[in-house]
């Protein structure tokens, strides 16, 4: 722990510097700006929300059927049922599979999570009910 | 206990746990020194308020990020500094000196309850001897200079806010006090 040294002329001139008053209005812009922007950021992250359940919901749903039309879901249990297929030829179980998934779908539903992702986190947003802001419906 | 009588670490733990008002508490007790370092750092109340605006906006924000063992004070003045060191990049152009001279100075000196006629004049050419000799510090000896005497930090707290060892922060102060000295000369 540091000893803090005794005062001299300099700390004793710097004690006769006068506060200078904030504004009186302050503390309540910030409060208004902060609430503000707290509900700005809620009312984005319900509006990111829905889009993004529904690009989720459907192209979850698309990416499903087209896995079962392309033949996808007869490779994977042909890979699952013989692992020796894998081992026997690598390669073309890979191009076979990258072949078969529907990329432009899946792509799809990653970004519906991305979105997902950040419109929860603008929803978890500490919220910012202040009672100074309330007080008489708000500040003068 | 009264809010206002809890110590900062329990407010911040408070606001964490999702209490606004445990917020509005620190703003409260924090605004005046924010101001009060951002206006005497950047010579300007307009720019000082956009800076102690910016500050509490950030702290809403990243409350969470904050360390419960680090001074909170010494925290909130670290935000309040780079605020103030965004503000002084938008307007680089700008010498700090020309913003405090002549009306401005006059916001730095608040009335008294009816002092004489001498004894406001002398106390207004105090107040703006010390600013002036504040805005002739370099700008590190100055932000060292401002969180000790307005931030009222020890010298750990300001190193830990300036990110800088605390001997560094010392000699800084030193530095800062011998010039201060010299320019203050016929006021001690």
């Amino acid at each position: 722990m540091s000893i803090e040294p005794a005062p001299d002329d300099v700390d004793r001139l710097f004690a006769r510097l006068e506060r200078v008053e904030p504004p009186p209005d302050l503390q309540a812009r910030i409060l208004e700006t902060i609430a503000a922007r707290a509900r700005a950021r809620r009312r984005i992250g319900r509006i990111i929300l829905a889009p993004a359940l529904v690009l989720i919901a459907t192209f979850s749903f698309l990416a499903g059927r087209q896995l079962s039309a392309s033949g996808a879901l007869v490779l994977a249990d042909a890979v699952r049922t013989d692992l020796d297929l894998v081992l026997a030829a690598p390669v073309d179980v890979a191009l076979a599979t990258i072949d078969l998934i529907p990329w432009a779908h899946v792509g799809a539903v990653a970004l519906g999570i991305l979105l997902l992702a950040y419109g929860g986190s603008l929803m978890l947003q500490p919220d910012a009910r202040f009672r100074a802001l309330d007080r008489d419906g708000g500040w003068p | 206990m009264e809010r206002g009588q809890l110590p900062d670490q329990e407010l911040v733990r408070r606001f964490r746990d999702g209490d606004s008002t445990a917020f509005e508490a620190l703003v409260e007790r924090h605004t005046a020194t924010i101001f009060n370092f951002a206006v005497h750092l950047l010579g300007d109340p307009a720019d000082a308020s956009d800076a102690t605006q910016q500050t509490f906006i950030q702290l809403f924000a990243s409350a969470r990020g904050w360390r419960q063992d680090a001074p909170f004070r010494a925290w909130l003045l670290r935000i309040a500094r780079n605020k103030c060191i965004d503000l002084l990049r938008r307007r680089r152009a700008v010498p700090m000196s020309e913003l405090t001279r002549g009306e401005e100075a006059a916001d730095l000196d608040p009335a008294d309850a009816d002092p004489l006629p001498e004894e406001i004049y002398e106390r207004a050419e105090l107040q703006q001897a010390i600013q002036a000799a504040i805005d002739a510090l370099p700008f590190r000896n100055r932000e060292v200079v401002l969180l000790r005497y307005l931030g009222g930090l020890t010298f750990a707290e300001v190193a830990e806010s300036l990110g800088i060892p605390e001997n560094t922060a010392k000699t800084l102060f030193q530095r800062a006090k011998s010039q201060l000295r010299r320019e203050l000369g016929r006021y001690r």
